[in-house]
């Protein structure tokens, strides 16, 4: 992991990536402490921004800064604790079927591959029209719906494992299945791994906001997804209120580019062929200037 | 005059040298076999000359003059005018080579084409004993035999009057590869194109080859008429390579191979490339460059060089 | 020939088999949640519906006090004859009337955008590897990148209110004008052209990035393979190595995600349907949670996965056409 994050600090990219990450980080987690009551009733509805409300108020009256500071927290909670939970069962499903191969591959590669198939947010919105509102139940259709862009992306980095070298020595001495997976595999798919998590928490906040959005999470609850659910519910549109909206999608825009930039810097990291790419054309004439002569070199003992 | 005369050519990868001031020249109808250890930049030196080494290859140096023009300084659209009406190659892997997603007969209609003669390509297939209805095949509907052979094909196409091969025969068996290399001296004898042949198997080259040059760690070590190498080579290098040669049945002799290994091509030996491998290498292989000793003997044209400074007591 | 039959005939069992799970969960998905679905189905509906709509709803659910077994079997059934049950929102319409008109909509509106977007992404990422490093390679993915970040809808929210509020360049909502009836007559022609195009934009600025980047990172792969130094060799033109030799090449792996990403991009899309109210099966789903109507949901659902079924069972067809390895 360390090693992970060094190389990723040499990448411009994941170095830009990474700070926004921490302000929103910030913003989550100690900006609630410095702002209002985010469901306060405290101005007139859809006042424009101003010294008073810096971002304006909704249709509601509220402050629309201290809803987005707060929308944050449970934004970044959720879409955190799915990335996590969508990484863990993919390892496991796609190490398992990586590691076991045959039927048991066989198997959850078709339950990988109909999950993959069947389109996501219909099938969110139905899981969510069921369940009772709730951080809890929206964790639960994310990860359901979720998790089967890594399991597959993990299996085929487990499948390429299994036939080096080192594993198939543990093979031949006899080692369990368990201990190759959790011992020999899945330590040696930990790139893969941080990307992954990137990838499936870029996916739960996008997905969660756009639930929330329909008006399928708790509308008691403070969220990035909530607030645009009220601005569009408030005709932020028709009223050309646009300081309901805004804030809140830039937001998300930006955390999801922050961590989109994070992994550009790790691919350029893990996947050479990216960094030093072909040319396409006649080979280049540069006469080089010092031409190393062997004969100046001292003769080595 | 010559058809072809590179004058020491250097072709880098990035900051690693591959091909080290190479020069030689052929004559229309040439048949020249370059020959040496993978890694010995033989392969480097004949793609590189025609400049179809990708990223990070660039040529550091040298001159490659065709009918007189310098391939090196030529612009794209001059160079891309002289390929295969003039230059073609063979390449190591048809079956790389060649796009998999187009039949052999579009891959032939787009080369043959712009040269107004899509309608030779049935002829070309003919010619290298092919149907001609395997233009509608894809590549890999081929065995690797037929694969190699529509190259040939390819490269022939448009009698062109230097063609290239880079180890075209590696990948096949023996059998096939006598077979396909049969073919290809009856049409060089035919067509009379001139010949820059690269493998790494000095007894092929000696069946066919009118000259012979051998390549050691990005250098051009020893080039002289075939002749000259079928009675043992100059270089100690070239005898030690003549010498591995496996011995046929009715030989008497235990197989023989150099002893060490190549150098690494990112840090050649000081002085003679060669001579921590060599048993007669003395203090000054180790420090300066051997220069080359030229042999030819009267009454003859072609030249015969070997770059080595125990070449009296060598021979 | 024949392999490529038995492939895509093996590719159609695969669907098939994932219709099957599909139709199950949407059996199951009711009946599993917590809570006694029909109860919570009756309190929300009593007095709101007259008795006719809730033996709809009865029926619809097969929440009869059968057997499990019993209740899949009259499901099944039903959904055998095309009955999905009565629409709550729409009543007394049947559902699969009320799903027809949006999945022409959809079709018309996402399958388009979907399409330009991936064609339009796929060449820009064939001429930003050809050209890597050139302008359009250093502009333009970090810039895609950044608005594939923003979510369609909000997109959508920004478009309308800049260019349908403000400026009042494009209608704001719905699929034509109120006053138009349809026909195949220009006038009606240019105003679903006019309706759709801002919804389609945002549709296909927050998609291309993700088809560039999949067809840059494929290109300059295919660019360092063998046979492009060989075409090279052999004075092809550089436009038809771009093309027929890389480009061509390229693109069989992303015709294949093409596939997988439909179900993704389609989420998305819906999303848009709902900011613009356009009347496809996005705001369906909308009017389905606003107003509590379960049969059209799941009808909706089943509705929008054979779809993408079908749709992904063409691009196999496709990817048969196009690469002659799968056909021997």
């Amino acid at each position: 992991m360390t090693r992970i994050f060094t190389s990723l600090w040499k990448s411009r990219q994941a170095r830009v990536g990474m700070g926004l990450l921490l302000f929103f980080f910030l913003m989550a987690f100690v900006g609630p402490f410095l702002v209002g009551d985010p469901l306060a009733f405290d101005g007139r509805p859809l006042l424009g921004p101003s010294a008073e409300h810096w971002l304006g108020t909704t249709g509601q009256g509220q402050d629309v800064l201290a809803q987005t500071v707060v929308g944050a927290r449970t934004t970044l909670l959720v879409g955190l604790i799915t990335g996590s939970l969508v990484v863990l069962i993919g390892a496991l499903v796609g190490g398992l079927a990586g590691t076991l191969g045959g039927k048991t591959d066989d198997g959850l590669s078709l339950l990988i591959n109909i999950f993959l198939v069947l389109p996501g947010l219909p099938l969110m919105v139905v899981l969510a029209a069921w369940l009772p509102a709730g951080p809890v139940s929206m964790c639960a259709v994310l990860v359901l719906t979720g998790w089967a862009w890594n399991a597959r992306v993990l299996r085929a980095q487990a499948l390429t494992l299994r036939q080096r070298d080192f594993v198939a020595a543990a093979q031949v001495s006899g080692e369990s299945w368990i201990r190759i997976l959790f011992v020999e595999i899945l330590p040696n798919m930990t790139g893969l791994m941080v990307s992954s998590f990137i990838g499936a928490t870029i996916y739960a906040v996008g997905a969660q906001v756009g639930l929330e959005f329909l008006g399928l999470g708790d509308l008691g609850v403070v969220s990035w997804g909530t607030n645009l659910y009220w601005a569009s519910n408030d005709q932020a549109l028709l009223t050309g209120s646009w300081w309901t909206f805004v804030p809140t999608g830039f937001c998300i825009a930006l955390l999801g580019f922050a961590l989109t930039l994070i992994n550009f810097g790790l691919d350029a990291v893990t996947n050479p062929k990216l960094a030093h790419p072909q040319r396409v054309g006649p080979t280049p004439f540069i006469p080089s200037a010092v031409t190393p002569s062997p004969v100046s070199r001292a003769a080595k003992p | 005059m010559s058809i072809l005369d590179v004058k020491r050519l250097s072709v880098n990868y990035g900051e690693v040298r591959a091909a080290d001031s190479v020069s030689f020249s052929l004559e229309p109808g040439q048949i020249l076999g370059l020959v040496g250890e993978s890694g010995s930049g033989k392969s480097t030196v004949a793609l590189g000359m025609l400049r179809l080494l990708g990223a990070p290859a660039h040529i550091s140096g040298g001159e490659v003059n065709f009918q007189g023009q310098d391939i090196l300084r030529m612009d794209d659209e001059t160079l891309r005018a002289l390929r295969w009406r003039d230059i073609s190659v063979v390449p190591q892997s048809a079956l790389s080579a060649l796009n998999p997603v187009l039949s052999i007969g579009e891959q032939f209609r787009d080369t043959l084409a712009p040269h107004g003669a899509a309608h030779l390509a049935p002829e070309a297939m003919e010619r290298v004993e092919l149907d001609p209805k395997h233009l509608d095949s894809y590549p890999h509907q081929l065995s690797g035999g037929m694969r190699q052979r529509v190259a040939l094909a390819l490269a022939l196409a448009l009698s062109p009057k230097l063609v290239v091969m880079d180890e075209p025969t590696t990948a096949l068996d023996v059998v096939v590869e006598r077979q396909i290399l049969r073919r290809v001296m009856a049409l060089q004898r035919e067509q009379g194109f001139a010949m820059l042949f690269v493998t790494h198997d000095l007894s092929l080259l000696m069946d066919f080859a009118t000259d012979i040059g051998v390549m050691y760690a990005g250098r051009l070590v020893e080039l002289g008429p075939a002749s000259a190498f079928k009675a043992g080579g100059r270089h100690p290098y070239t005898q030690g390579l003549r010498k591995s040669i496996p011995p046929a049945l009715n030989e008497d002799r235990e197989p023989y191979s150099i002893p060490g290994a190549p150098p690494r091509a990112d840090q050649p030996p000081s002085g003679c490339r060669f001579h921590p491998r060599c048993g007669l290498a003395t203090a000054r292989c180790a420090s300066q460059e051997p220069s080359k000793d030229h042999f030819s003997r009267s009454g003859q044209e072609s030249v015969h060089w070997a770059s080595c400074w125990e070449l009296n007591h060598a021979s | 020939m024949k392999a490529a039959a038995g492939w895509l005939a093996r590719r159609l069992g695969f669907y098939v088999i994932a219709a099957i799970v599909a139709v199950v969960l949407n059996f199951l998905i009711p009946r599993l949640m917590p809570g006694d679905p029909a109860s919570v189905l009756f309190a929300r509906f009593q007095g709101d519906l007259d008795p006719e709509a809730i033996e709809g709803l009865r029926k619809t659910f097969g929440l009869q006090d059968a057997p499990l077994h019993e209740q899949f079997y009259s499901y099944i059934s039903a959904l055998a004859h095309g009955d999905l049950g009565l629409s709550v929102a729409y009543f007394p319409t049947p559902v699969s009337e009320v799903l027809g008109e949006g999945l022409m909509w959809t079709g018309l509106l996402a399958g388009g955008a979907v399409l330009i977007s991936f064609v339009l992404g796929s060449s820009l990422g064939a001429l930003a590897a050809w050209k890597k490093g050139g302008p359009l390679d250093t502009v333009l993915p970090p810039l895609l990148a950044f608005l594939g970040a923003f979510p369609y809808f909000w997109l959508a929210m920004l478009a309308a209110w800049v260019f349908g509020f403000q400026l009042d360049w494009f209608p704001l909502r719905h699929a034509y004008a109120d006053n138009l009836a349809p026909s195949f007559s220009w006038p009606f022609i240019q105003s679903v052209i006019s309706h759709a195009f801002l919804p389609a934009l945002t549709m296909v600025l927050v998609s291309l990035g993700g088809w560039l980047l999949a067809m840059r990172n494929t290109m300059i792969g295919v660019l360092g393979a063998e046979h492009v130094r060989y075409a090279q060799a052999r004075g092809l033109t550089p436009r038809r190595i771009l093309v027929h030799y890389a480009a061509r090449n390229a693109l069989l792996p992303n015709v294949a995600g093409f596939g997988m990403a439909l179900g993704f991009v389609l989420s998305g899309a819906l999303l848009t349907e709902v900011v613009f109210s356009y009347p496809g099966t996005g705001l369906l789903l909308l009017t389905a949670v606003r107003g509590q109507d379960y049969p059209l949901l799941q009808g909706l659902f089943l509705a929008i996965t054979f779809a993408v079924l079908s749709a992904n069972w063409l691009v196999d067809v496709v990817t048969v056409a196009l690469d002659p390895r799968t056909r021997t």
